[in-house]
């Protein structure tokens, strides 16, 4: 067997169906160090042939299908003639023919049975890949363990595990298993309240192939236990009611708490931070998206009113043609001048702002009224005073114009008899 | 000298009693009442330490046949057994802070735990098991929760039962303390949880005794003197990943507000349940189990079981390549420098 191996590394490295070789060497477990000559032709040969996914032997078949190469894998039986030729083409430097010498040479071997050794841990060990790499069914391996076990009685150790590398099954020794543990649960009674166990019927889903939940998916997986947890509770409270045992708490019932009150309040805290932070988040969306909608609607009305501003300007610019069009004719244009350089606004009338304005203060503003003389007044002269006090207008007399009401209000016995007077 | 005790018992009886009285706020009928009283008595008498008052204990049975006749409640001996359950929590030397946080909450869930001092096994005493063993004798626990912190780093928790029975350590990973604010349930010191086992526990055979291990130690008894009397909490095991996820939930349960609300429930008959979780929270992945407290026969030993000092050790030889790399390919360097010589070019000072 040695020798065969010798022939076969003599292939590896050279040329570009490495991959075979490669596929080759992983699955039976050869581990050998590549000089870094063959390295680099590796790595030349990798890049060339960047394109070309995994070559198998059927698709290799398929390639080195000339007669010549056909003959000679009719014939077995000459293996070294078989190796002596493969050398040769290998001095060739033509790195086609090459791989596929390769290809028939290891197609020999395997035929030869260089590679029996090897086969059952093959299959346990893509066995024992698939098993880690999909959410294994442990109770498959225990199963075949206990089976085991059974036939070799009692023994601790597995033998055949020893050429596997790293996942070897686990020591059981089930028997004594389930001595102790039918031993431990003789002490409890036949209640079940006094254990409060309560074992699922449903297995978690992170076996299970059609969901494959991942169990390092942190949400789901506490998701998926929250469930189980809850459907337990479900069943607990009716075993409970069955078995006469309070379930639910109260509210009034006070008993110390795990967490004290002091630590309920910094967890109440925290979460109204929480709850206040998600809010100002949302809040601040909010207001950046208002903002832009306000703006989008500030421009369209700005936009809006340039655009009609725009309009009338061409408008009176189109009039202003016309009107210079018929500007030869006999009448006057005056009067469409002003039209034109007022901008259809007469421009004696005052803006409505000035308007109040003078209202209010023109003509000697609010005062003013009472300077004016009209017909009634020119006669009147209630407000002459002989003795010549100067201080006079209209204005200042109010507060003695002022009736002292006080002084004309009738006494408390008229006011009285106003009143009866009124009921009856 | 029995009179006298029994005087002393009743007097322990009584205060019991109104201790237990002012607690639970329990409508029974008064027969019933008094039986249970009885009964919560008795059972509080039983975990009195001193060996006088155990002796008590048969007087005062017999005191009770005497008196009560028909009347007295049998308490079966497996009750008896399980309500004496005791769980010596305790830690090695070099615990960090955050697991003796975890301890501190298991033992506030633990109403039967008993807690002794950090243990620290110097030389020539015979071995950790040994001494766990005697601790717990002396203690006089049937059950052991013993946490062990390696290089301050790694974790390991062993759980056994103390005078034969299977113990089984585990490595303790992805600690979330009771402490931490996003965990935000809270229930009653001592209540008694409702166990949840996942589907697994009922396959695999290793499983099938530590689940039991499990219901010794993290199951209060019943009729233990510090365990209140309604549920409140779960404690869920779960199997995934070939390790054992320990998570602990608060049973919120929807109360009616008002009568609308109760006539409603009772028409559908849904008060709709919640869980909350509680804390601690961790992962502990089965080592080995043996037969014996603490050595033993291995009754299962977990092969996948990678210890996290081989995983430190694998870290850092791969990252030793690095180093060798940058050698190797210094050397390789010279060497090609050396090699190449540029030939002399022999116009080279034509144009000079």
């Amino acid at each position: 067997s040695s020798i065969k191996f010798s022939s076969f590394s003599c292939f590896i490295g050279r040329g570009k169906n490495n991959n075979i070789a490669q596929q080759l060497l992983r699955s039976t477990n050869i581990y050998f160090t590549m000089t870094s000559g063959t390295k680099r032709k590796l790595k030349s040969a990798r890049d060339e042939r960047s394109k070309l996914s995994k070559v198998t032997l059927e698709e290799i078949e398929g390639i080195s299908s000339d007669d010549e190469k056909e003959d000679d894998l009719r014939h077995p039986k000459r293996p070294a003639a078989k190796s002596r030729r493969g050398i040769e083409m290998g001095a060739d430097n033509d790195e086609e023919e090459e791989g596929e010498l390769e290809a028939r040479a290891l197609r020999q071997a395997i035929m030869e049975g260089a590679f029996d050794k090897f086969k059952h841990d093959d299959d346990s060990e893509s066995e024992q890949d698939e098993d880690d790499h999909s959410n294994n069914n442990e109770e498959e391996e225990e199963e075949e363990d206990d089976e085991e076990e059974d036939d070799e009685e009692q023994s601790e150790n597995i033998p055949e595990e020893s050429q596997l590398p790293a996942s070897a099954t686990s020591n059981i020794n089930s028997k004594a298993l389930s001595a102790k543990s039918e031993e431990l649960s003789s002490r409890f009674g036949s209640s079940w309240v006094e254990t409060f166990d309560i074992m699922s019927t449903d297995p978690l889903p992170f076996n299970d192939k059609y969901t494959k939940l991942d169990v390092h998916d942190d949400l789901k997986r506490e998701v998926a236990f929250y469930n189980m947890a809850l459907a337990a509770v479900h069943e607990a409270k009716e075993k409970c009611k069955a078995a006469n045992v309070l379930f639910t708490r109260p509210d009034d019932f006070f008993a110390e708490m795990m967490k004290t009150d002091d630590h309920m309040a910094k967890v109440k805290d925290r979460l109204i931070f929480e709850t206040k932070k998600i809010s100002a988040f949302e809040q601040r969306k909010a207001n950046a998206e208002h903002k832009l909608r306000a703006k989008e609607v500030r421009q369209h009305k700005t936009s809006e009113k340039n655009k009609r501003k725009k309009q009338h300007m061409e408008e009176v610019s189109e009039w202003a043609k016309s009107a210079a069009q018929n500007r030869g004719s006999a009448r006057s244009d005056d009067e469409d001048k002003q039209f034109l350089t007022g901008m259809g606004k007469n421009p004696l009338e005052k803006s409505a702002k000035r308007q109040a304005m003078d209202k209010k203060y023109g003509h000697g503003g609010k005062k003013g009224k009472f300077k004016q003389m009209d017909k009634k007044t020119i006669n009147d002269m209630s407000s002459f005073n002989p003795r010549g006090n100067f201080a006079s207008g209209g204005m200042k007399k109010k507060s003695s114009m002022k009736k002292n009401k006080g002084a004309e209000r009738p006494g408390k016995n008229k006011r009285m008899a106003a009143k009866q007077k009124k009921k009856n | 000298m029995a009179k006298k005790n029994a005087d002393s018992v009743k007097q322990k009886r009584s205060i019991v009693k109104i201790s237990n009285r002012s607690k639970q706020i329990v409508v029974k009928n008064p027969i019933a009442e008094a039986e249970d009283e009885e009964k919560v008595a008795l059972d509080a008498i039983v975990y009195n330490e001193t060996a006088d008052e155990i002796q008590s204990v048969d007087d005062e049975e017999d005191i009770m046949e005497q008196e009560q006749g028909d009347e007295k409640e049998e308490v079966p001996d497996t009750i008896r057994n399980r309500a004496k359950q005791r769980c010596l929590v305790l830690c090695s030397r070099g615990v960090t802070a955050r697991y003796r946080h975890l301890l501190e909450d298991i033992r506030n869930l633990l109403p039967h735990h008993k807690k002794d001092a950090k243990l620290d096994t110097g030389r020539g005493t015979g071995g950790l098991g040994r001494v766990v063993n005697e601790i717990a004798e002396i203690k006089s626990c049937n059950s052991v929760l013993f946490l062990e912190c390696r290089k301050r780093t790694d974790c390991y928790m062993w759980l056994s039962e103390t005078p034969q029975g299977p113990s089984a350590k585990f490595h303790i990973s992805n600690v979330h303390t009771m402490d931490e604010l996003r965990l935000t349930g809270n229930c009653m010191k001592g209540s008694r949880p409702v166990l949840s086992f996942d589907e697994s526990f009922r396959r695999v055979p290793h499983l099938k005794l530590l689940r039991l291990l499990f219901i010794d130690i993290f199951g209060t008894p019943k009729g233990h003197p510090k365990s209140k009397p309604f549920v409140d909490r779960v404690m869920a095991f779960y199997y995934a990943d070939k390790k054992i996820w320990v998570r602990n939930y608060q049973i919120l349960e929807e109360q009616a507000a008002n009568a609308k609300e109760v006539a409603s429930m009772k028409h559908n008959d849904g008060l709709s349940t919640s869980l909350v979780e509680i804390g601690p929270r961790f992962v502990m992945t089965p080592i080995r189990i043996f037969g014996g407290s603490f050595g033993g026969q291995t009754l299962y030993q977990n092969a996948d079981f990678v210890s996290p000092n081989e995983v430190r050790s694998q870290r850092l030889k791969s990252l030793s390549h690095i180093y060798e790399d940058r050698k190797n390919a210094q050397v390789k360097r010279r060497e090609r420098q050396s090699k190449m010589v540029v030939p002399e070019d022999p116009l080279a000072s034509v144009f000079k």
